[in-house]
């Protein structure tokens, strides 16, 4: 039982526009995952960092909204960074079980220090550019959607200019394909390693900060947007990232839609298709070859 | 009942593009100790995996005393009566000295989670049973002296190696795996090693081993097979191979 | 690691003590939390058989505790059953949930799994959620009966703190009989090295799958008892917090360790318990706790704090024992 027709678009629009987000988180797993092997249970923390920093700069400080986000993707980049530099580093060569208890205790600190640092509330975002809404045929378009979607399409062809184009870029995609031939050609795995969770972070905060005006913030916000991002990576694929932001796309278009029919389950509709997916072809749709 | 414990039939195995086992086939008859030997590279422990059933085969066959092992998983192929050692050592570290062993004689007992959990007379009387065991092949691999609670990580390398050992043996296996025993031995260990694969030869255990030490290998095996790029190029009694001129040139060729 | 014997001196002392701990404890509450310490003791042995012994990952293990209550509390309330037999369905129905579920699940490796376990665990607690005419939705369930032996009911803090008190006994008992089996062997042999287990006859996946369902059946066993006395239940009990609460006690108390499950369980509730008004306190605490102790003392606070201190004494009184044995 499929919405009829015109307000399919609208459940498309939404969906995706949250689905590039969740995309964005997806691809930030997948740049860890692909670096190290790891899976940063801390990914949403870098979500509602984003999003909350965000807030605090422009409704906090009055600063201009550029400015705001600029600042909370540069400070949740640093914290990428941090991250790898207190938690994953110090535990190299640790088994699996401690390193996923790392990333999760690294993601209930960071998500306490969000509740004290800005209170267990929601908090609102404003509109990058107002909320009157263009329509077309029966769907109305937030200019925020446009925004989110226009964001994450630039940030993906920087990546792929980063990955293609750059001598950094090129170095990470080598650490993260044989790391230790990549380090006998001279480069720095570790500094490589630092680099994708700062540049996950990057991806992270952008992400919390668009999405922020539609969904509002709070401390909480990123267990859920994560483990929606996993599932994401997970369908499209665990080690690709094109199929982490059309893993992200889909997903967020079958929950847009999903929610339309049965609304209380919706959430469910992320992590059933996760299941489904790690059960039936692990490898999701454009599976590589898993580390 | 049949001579050979061990064939195998035109083997394939492939990773990706890359041939890795090239249609090999070979007998193992029981009662001998058989090597497989080849340059680096050569597949011998993917032949090991192979019949293990570590790795599945794209292609031939593989029988264990008379009966099928090409698609058994690795389990089943042990209790067929194959034991195994590794290339890099594969010892439990979280258990003790005898625990590893212990583990080596699983297929020997059968009590499961209910009487485990119980504590049932028979499964107290079968880990008495297991224990013994255990306790005889470590006298076996002249590790007997050792205390039983050790843990496995703190032995020494070698000692680590003759673990192994006893814990295959515990299976009473009828066709043991040795792959690379000696490798990181002193030559006094290997010739201690030696010893100990022919004392379990005269004990009725089938060995076929892989190693690169070819004064151990020529002075104790009954026959050898060589491979070189996953084809095998010659098998014989080791005083034929030694004269093959396949096999000089492909050792010979890896030494350029 | 300890040997048999040990294990059962931990046990009996741990008997002797809690025998008289009530009576060393001032009054009623601080007898609720003992009960609730017992509680979570016994989930967290069944994760202690799983994540430290089999060496496999759950963050979803609130979702059986969950299951075990809702079992009991439903079919107490709704169908009328009686207690005991809603206590013995509440394990049953987690036990097939845990063998369906871990069928496919356990064919996933370390984060994969993580993974799967979490996604079950969210779904459970959506479906408790929302499944209003089966489970009364965010509201939960009410009334719900206490277990009763003839005329005597366990509602007294007391009473309910010896039936927990028993039944961790009873958990521990099995535990160490387990480990220290075949059975034990070949769960650690998989933790310790799957592919020599499997080349010496143990069928991995079979293992992975008894303890898988073990651990869900000890969880659903804490869900039901819990659930006969709270005589009140909500989804918000059985979520993600809870799950990595349990893995906290959990790694707290060391993965290996008996002893350590109830070391875990208690100083995790106790925390807890303390920090209760400084809510976003002890999630930073927590947090951070955990990420050091797992860089820091990957072994357990108990068991890792115990080798830095043999270390320390071997240190101390090396000269005397220098001598190797083939000076002799």
């Amino acid at each position: 039982m499929i919405p009829s027709a015109p307000y399919l678009l609208q459940y498309i629009v939404s969906g995706v526009t949250l689905g590039s987000i969740y995309g964005m988180i997806a691809l930030g797993f997948t740049l860890i995952h692909n670096a190290t092997g790891v899976v940063n249970f801390a990914q949403g923390e870098f979500v509602t960092y984003g999003a909350l920093i965000a807030i605090s700069c422009s409704a906090g400080l009055g600063l201009p909204m550029p400015l705001a986000v600029l600042i909370a993707v540069a400070a949740v980049t640093l914290l990428g960074a941090l991250l790898e530099l207190a938690a994953i580093r110090p535990a190299r060569g640790s088994t699996v079980i401690t390193l996923i208890i790392i990333t999760v205790g690294a993601s209930i600190l960071l998500r306490g220090v969000a509740m004290w640092l800005w209170g267990p509330d929601a908090l609102p975002m404003r509109h990058f550019s107002g909320e009157t809404p263009m329509q077309i045929g029966h769907a109305a378009i937030l200019p925020q959607h446009v925004w989110i979607m226009g964001i994450v399409v630039v940030t993906m062809f920087l990546l792929w200019v980063l990955g293609e184009r750059t001598q950094v870029g090129k170095a990470m995609r080598a650490c993260a394909m044989d790391t230790e031939a990549a380090q006998l050609v001279g480069i720095p795995a570790s500094r490589m390693v630092m680099l994708s969770f700062a540049l996950s972070g990057l991806l992270g905060g952008l992400a919390g900060a668009i999405v922020a005006p539609l969904a509002m913030a709070q401390y909480n916000m990123g267990i859920m947007l994560g483990l929606k991002g996993f599932a994401a990576a997970i369908l499209g694929g665990m080690g690709n990232p094109l199929g982490a932001v059309v893993g992200g796309i889909v997903l967020g278009v079958l929950e847009s839609i999903g929610a339309s029919l049965q609304s209380g389950f919706k959430d469910a509709i992320a992590f059933g298709i996760m299941l489904l997916v790690l059960l039936a072809k692990p490898t999701g749709l454009f599976g590589r070859r898993s580390r | 009942m049949s001579e050979a414990i061990l064939q195998l039939r035109d083997v394939v195995k492939r990773f990706g593009g890359l041939t890795a086992v090239d249609a090999v086939s070979f007998t193992v008859q029981r009662g001998q100790i058989k090597a497989l030997i080849g340059p680096n590279g050569a597949g011998k422990t993917t032949v090991f995996n192979c019949i293990t059933g570590v790795l599945s085969i794209e292609d031939g066959e593989i029988r264990v005393n008379d009966q099928s092992a090409t698609t058994l998983p690795s389990y089943r192929v042990a209790a067929l009566g194959v034991a195994r050692t590794f290339q890099h050592i594969e010892l439990f570290g979280n258990m003790s000295v005898i625990e590893n062993v212990m583990v080596g004689a699983h297929t020997r007992a059968s009590s499961g989670l209910l009487s485990a959990a119980l504590r049932l007379p028979k499964m107290l009387e079968q880990e008495r049973g297991l224990r013994a065991r255990a306790r005889a092949c470590l006298e076996l691999v002249g590790l007997g002296e050792l205390p039983p609670d050790t843990e496995a990580p703190s032995l020494a390398f070698g000692q680590q190696r003759l673990l192994e050992v006893a814990r295959a043996l515990a299976a009473e296996p009828a066709l043991l795996l040795l792959d690379e025993p000696a490798a990181g031995l002193s030559s006094r260990e290997s010739a201690r090693l030696g010893e100990l694969v022919q004392r379990i030869r005269d004990l009725g255990v089938t060995v076929l081993m892989v190693d690169h030490d070819m004064d151990l290998v020529m002075r104790i095996s009954n026959e050898v097979v060589v491979l070189d790029h996953g084809v095998k190029i010659a098998e014989g009694t080791p005083h034929e191979v030694q004269r093959d001129a396949t096999v000089i040139a492909a050792y010979l060729g890896e030494e350029v | 690691m300890g040997s048999r014997i040990q294990r059962y001196h931990t046990i009996g002392l741990i008997a002797v003590a809690a025998a008289v701990l009530p009576f060393v404890l001032p009054g009623d509450y601080a007898i609720h939390l003992a009960t609730v310490i017992g509680i979570n003791t016994i989930v967290v042995l069944g994760l202690n058989l799983l994540m430290g012994y089999a060496g496999q990952v759950s963050l979803g293990q609130a979702a059986f505790v969950g299951i075990g209550a809702y079992t009991s509390g439903i079919l107490t309330t709704k169908v009328g059953l009686s207690p005991w037999l809603a206590l013995a369905a509440g394990v049953a129905v987690t036990s097939a949930t845990g063998f369906i579920v871990g069928v496919p699940l356990l064919k996933l490796r370390g984060h994969y799994l993580a993974m799967g376990t979490l996604g079950f665990g969210m779904i459970v607690n959506i479906v408790l959620t929302q499944w209003g005419g089966l489970t009364g939705g965010t509201i939960g369930i009410m009334s719900i009966p206490p277990l009763a032996i003839g005329g005597f009911q366990f509602r007294s803090e007391l009473s309910f703190y010896y039936l927990v008190a028993f039944s961790v006994l009873l958990t521990m008992s099995l535990a160490a009989n387990i480990i220290d089996s075949r059975v034990g062997r070949a769960m650690r042999a998989v933790h310790g090295s799957e592919v020599a287990a499997e080349t010496s006859g143990v069928d991995t996946a079979r293992y992975k799958l008894q303890v898988f369902v073990l651990s869900a059946a000890l969880a659903g066993y804490a869900g039901s008892l819990y659930a006969h006395h709270a005589t009140y239940i909500h989804p918000g009990t059985f979520g993600f917090h809870q799950s990595i609460q349990l893995v906290v006690m959990a790694v707290l108390g060391g993965m290996a360790s008996i002893w350590g499950a109830v070391f875990g369980a208690g100083a995790v509730t106790l925390i807890a318990e303390n920090l209760r008004s400084f809510q976003e306190f002890s999630t930073i605490v927590f947090g951070g706790v955990l990420v050091i102790i797992m860089i820091f003392l990957p072994a357990g606070l108990w068991r890792g704090t115990g080798d830095v201190l043999q270390r320390l004494w071997r240190l101390r009184h090396r000269p005397a024992a220098s001598r190797s044995v083939e000076d002799v």
